[in-house]
């Protein structure tokens, strides 16, 4: 119960991060190797810089204080290997005015280094129609 | 790394594999012979998830409308973590279809629990980007 504890806290602090646009607090606890899925292009992320150059370059941003907040998360724990699903409820008001809200689906695993749980692979997405 | 997770690396990673040929060659009940009964899916088309194994299930009649047996449905990539009972996977896979001959890449995540000696799936998040 205790390693489902912290594995939460660390996915509601990335989420606050997150929602907050504290750029250099987002992968406070993710590895520098990890590889992430994003629910925009491109394909992956390999690395934690790879990501955060992606901050500065683009990843839209809100005015003020947007909603970005996990929801109906499910851990499964087991020694020092983990992984957790969930939803993220995310939206708000981009810098052109347009509104935004969505729910997109997140899956994150995790590895626990030296006695803390780390982020090393997470997928975020949303369902697409394909064509055909 | 210990004998242990080689082994179950090298268990996961032939239950992963035997997945995606049985997906080949549409063999529904060996698609299904390392699920738990309380799967969640999240798939690349819509719905948004599908839960349990009846949901499971019906997720793939979409996919053998969309492709045929003599058509790819390749991991490109695969990474595994485990440890002594829960474990993750993430890959780049290529799915070919008569709307996409060529084939089109996508991601997956794996999250598997062992359970009476053996590694099960309990979890599945499929995806491509976004386009907005």
């Amino acid at each position: 119960m205790r390693d489902e504890t912290q594995i939460r806290a660390v996915l509601e602090g990335w989420a606050t991060a997150t929602r907050k646009g504290q750029k250099d607090q987002v992968l406070a606890n993710h590895l520098a190797d990890v590889l992430i899925y994003d629910v925009l292009a491109p394909m992956k992320y390999e690395g934690a810089a790879a990501y955060r150059k992606s901050w500065d370059d683009w990843q839209p941003d809100t005015q003020g204080e947007g909603q970005f907040d996990l929801q109906d998360l499910s851990i499964t724990v087991g020694g020092a290997v983990a992984f957790a699903h969930g939803f993220i409820k995310c939206g708000g008001v981009l810098f052109d005015g347009k509104k935004f809200e969505d729910l997109v689906r997140a899956t994150f695993c995790l590895r626990k280094v030296s006695g803390s749980w780390k982020v090393a692979h997470q997928h975020i997405s949303k369902p697409i129609q394909l064509k055909g | 790394m210990t004998q242990q997770v080689e082994t179950a690396e090298r268990q996961i990673r032939a239950l992963i594999e035997a997945w995606a040929e049985a997906a080949r060659r549409h063999d529904l009940p060996a698609i299904l012979a390392h699920h738990e009964q309380n799967i969640v899916m999240f798939d690349l088309p819509p719905p948004l998830q599908s839960k349990g194994m009846e949901e499971y299930k019906a997720t793939w009649d979409l996919f053998f409308k969309a492709h045929k047996p003599s058509q790819g449905f390749d991991i490109e990539e695969l990474t595994i973590t485990a440890g002594d009972d829960v474990a993750f996977a993430f890959a780049i896979m290529r799915c070919e279809t008569d709307a996409e001959p060529g084939g089109f890449p996508f991601r997956l995540t794996i999250g598997l629990r062992k359970v009476g000696g053996e590694w099960r799936i309990t979890h599945e998040h499929h995806s491509i980007p976004a386009v907005d």
